[in-house]
């Protein structure tokens, strides 16, 4: 990684990176593949606005990737998804565009265009915006495409099968969040759970799902307690002036 | 938007409220039901009077409670009585025991799991030595569609000529996106056992009498912070309950932290805490080739990738210094693409391989070549020792064009004048050095009748 200038436009760190910096020639493939307009073509098709999302990440290219799990290669999965996007000169799409950290190139992130499934290329980073966490005011997306539609404001995290970077939230004021779930792993992960740390998040999530989140975690709740009363009840002395008949329906 | 404090404060006690109701009308259902037995027993028979024996068993139901804890007495005895470890596959699985393979992306853990699967149904041998007899063997992944699973072990089958019929009804195979196999869920501040997962994990091993039952892997079988040892070894203890209490081996796949990429992987290097492999009874690790071993091998460089070997990282019951196994990628076509111009999916079926010996290298050399070295040998003194600036094996590197300042190359040629030697081509000779004035060992061609 050679740039280090915060003040650089998107446009200008991608310009000056050199691949031949970081040993992998696919980062090369990125910069050298000529899209033709393909990548801001799907972003418009769903519906997000490209000339904010070119401006933070400096081009978003169209490539052809292999996604096969013939050889299931987890150190790439760095998304723990289960689903590895590799470039390749046939299979499905996936856009790929940079992802910037404190004015550095620090990875490329794609996204299957099929299903939205999305993996970094090198798995050096976990979030989308991480320089926004230095903010007072944070809005945590739940999709990259959530993010991206945001015109690259706010963060996304990138890994889910990690949790431990949400201590990062710890420094932020307010956290605003669409998903009740993902706000909850937050404040499990980052605050330890504690209640006097919910003042902290602001949820514009749909009613329906927040009361389903809700419900979910109390039968979850139940469903333990009453598994644990059964495993902790006594053994009960066995009457055996009952007959047979009703000894075999007691159990 | 709206504060979360305030979301919680309307929305907890509102579910709570719910999900209270619901239990009371669980309840409610159950007493009734208990009354109807009541009134349908009490129209029944009166019950018979207890026999004596029914009466000591009474007196002796009454005292059950809480089992008091014992030290029992040590007896020595026989050990030919003392029962045997069943090792079921290799030195590896072992019932009533869980053990762990522990490897890089790409490393090919899962592919061999497949391959060992298939060994222990069929009883055949297609990876190392088969089994005393097929096993029953349930294969879940948590992490592929069954789709995949399919693909995988009908690419196997293909490989090895593997019929429904060799099958039986001995394999079990699913996948984690169908059925949960989370063991253990991290809740803000609770670790909870999912109780229900465990004891219907176990209660399916005893009623399919399987043997062996390969869990890929470990970090899809729980929801908890795996840096966390107190936390992952309540997760390793699930595992271990299910092979103690279902009666079976438990084969648990790891994926290890990420690596530089150059480092040999060994049991230290599980992704997450290291409880998991202080509670496994054997721990296998999966390294790739090397780009020295695959120089030295005589395996091309671009095809290393294709090639793995499994060694024991920890092993509480087998030998130590056990050699490594190597494993071989086999591309295989499904056939499912369609038509004769697709040939489908291509899927990596993992083999057994042995590397070359030193023999098959020398083979390899053309007989004008070897005929050459000879007779440069056989012109001069040329020591054995690799380290000597005379070694025999510069007058190999020079006929054969190989670069000694590589060591694998180095060791390459070390391998081929032993097989030489092995071979009666060349010979070591004791002899006075004769500028040092010192023994010392050269290599010589023999002097046959016919030379």
């Amino acid at each position: 990684m050679n740039i280090s200038e915060k003040s650089s436009t998107a446009a200008e760190i991608l310009a000056r990176f050199d691949p031949e910096s970081y040993d992998d020639d696919r980062l090369e493939r990125f910069l050298t593949t000529d899209d033709a307009g393909a990548g801001i073509e799907f972003l418009r098709d769903e519906g997000i606005d490209p000339a904010p999302v070119l401006a933070a990440v400096g081009a978003v290219k169209l490539l052809n990737t292999s996604n096969s799990t013939a050889l299931y290669r987890p150190e790439l999965d760095h998304s723990g998804t289960g689903v590895v996007h590799e470039f390749a000169n046939n299979g499905p799409p996936a856009i790929a565009f940079p992802i910037i950290e404190d004015g550095r190139f620090v990875d490329l992130l794609l996204i299957g265009t099929n299903d939205f499934s999305f993996d970094t290329l090198l798995g050096e980073t976990c979030w989308l915006g991480r320089d926004a966490l230095t903010s007072a005011t944070v809005r945590l997306h739940k999709h990259p495409l959530d993010w991206l539609d945001a015109g690259c404001t706010g963060v996304c995290h990138i890994a889910p099968f990690s949790r431990a970077e949400f201590a990062e939230f710890r420094g932020v004021e307010r956290i605003e969040c669409s998903d009740i779930h993902l706000a909850m792993e937050v404040l499990g992960w980052a605050f330890d759970g504690d209640e006097d740390e919910l003042k902290r998040f602001f949820i514009d999530d749909e009613p329906q799902n927040i009361r389903e989140f809700f419900l979910q975690e109390e039968q979850f709740k139940a469903e333990v307690a009453r598994i644990n009363a059964e495993r902790t009840k006594p053994h009960e002395p066995v009457d055996w002036t009952r007959s047979i008949e009703e000894l075999v329906r007691g159990y | 938007m709206e504060n979360l404090a305030d979301i919680v404060r309307r929305e907890q006690p509102l579910a709570e409220k719910l999900v209270a109701a619901t239990r009371a009308h669980e309840q409610r259902a159950a007493v009734r039901a208990r009354e109807v037995i009541a009134l349908a027993t009490a129209a029944s028979p009166s019950p018979r009077k207890p026999t004596a024996a029914l009466a000591a068993r009474r007196a002796q139901a009454t005292t059950i409670g809480p089992k008091p804890i014992r030290a029992t007495p040590f007896i020595l005895r026989d050990p030919k009585l003392i029962p045997q470890r069943e090792f079921l596959f290799g030195r590896h699985y072992v019932r009533r025991y869980m053990s762990a393979t522990f490897g890089a992306g790409g490393g090919g853990k899962s592919a061999h799991a497949v391959t060992e699967a298939l060994a222990m149904t069929t009883g055949r041998y297609l990876l190392g030595e088969p089994p005393k007899q097929p096993l029953r063997v349930w294969y879940a992944n948590a992490e592929d569609p069954m789709e995949e699973i399919e693909r995988r072990f009908a690419a196997a089958a293909i490989h090895y000529n593997i019929t429904a019929d060799q099958l039986g009804d001995r394999l079990f195979t699913d996948s984690g996106r169908e059925q949960s196999f989370v063991v253990v869920r991290e809740d803000r501040r609770e670790t909870r056992i999912l109780e229900p997962v465990v004891d219907s994990i176990i209660a399916e091993i005893k009623a399919r009498e399987i043997d062996v039952l390969i869990v890929d892997p470990f970090v899809s079988t729980h929801e908890v912070d795996e840096n966390d040892n107190s936390r992952i070894q309540r997760v390793a203890e699930q595992w271990v309950r299910v092979a103690q209490e279902a009666n079976c081996a438990v084969e648990l796949i790891h994926h290890v932290r990420k690596t530089t990429g150059t480092g040999e992987i060994t049991a230290d290097d599980g992704r997450g805490a290291g409880a998991l492999k202080d509670k496994a009874r054997s721990v296998r690790v999966v390294n790739g080739m090397s780009k020295d071993e695959a120089a030295s091998l005589g395996v091309p460089e671009h095809d290393a990738d294709l090639y793995f070997r499994v060694s024991f990282g920890k092993a509480n019951m087998a030998r130590r210094g056990g050699r490594a196994s190597w494993r071989k990628f086999m591309p295989v076509w499904l056939g499912n693409g369609g038509g004769n111009l697709n040939a489908g999916d291509e899927i990596g079926v993992v083999t057994e391989w042995h590397p070359p010996t030193a023999g098959d290298l020398a083979n390899e050399v053309p007989a004008d070549a070897l005929a050459a070295i000879k007779a440069r040998i056989a012109g001069g003194d040329y020591r054995e020792n690799a380290q000597a600036r005379d070694w025999a094996g510069h007058v190999v590197a020079e006929v054969l064009s190989i670069d000694t300042s590589e060591k694998p190359e180095r060791k390459r040629i070390e391998r081929l004048l032993r097989a030489w030697i092995a071979a009666g081509e060349l010979a070591v000779e004791t002899r006075i050095d004769p500028v040092r004035r010192v023994n010392k060992t050269f290599v010589v061609v023999p002097h046959h009748p016919e030379n």
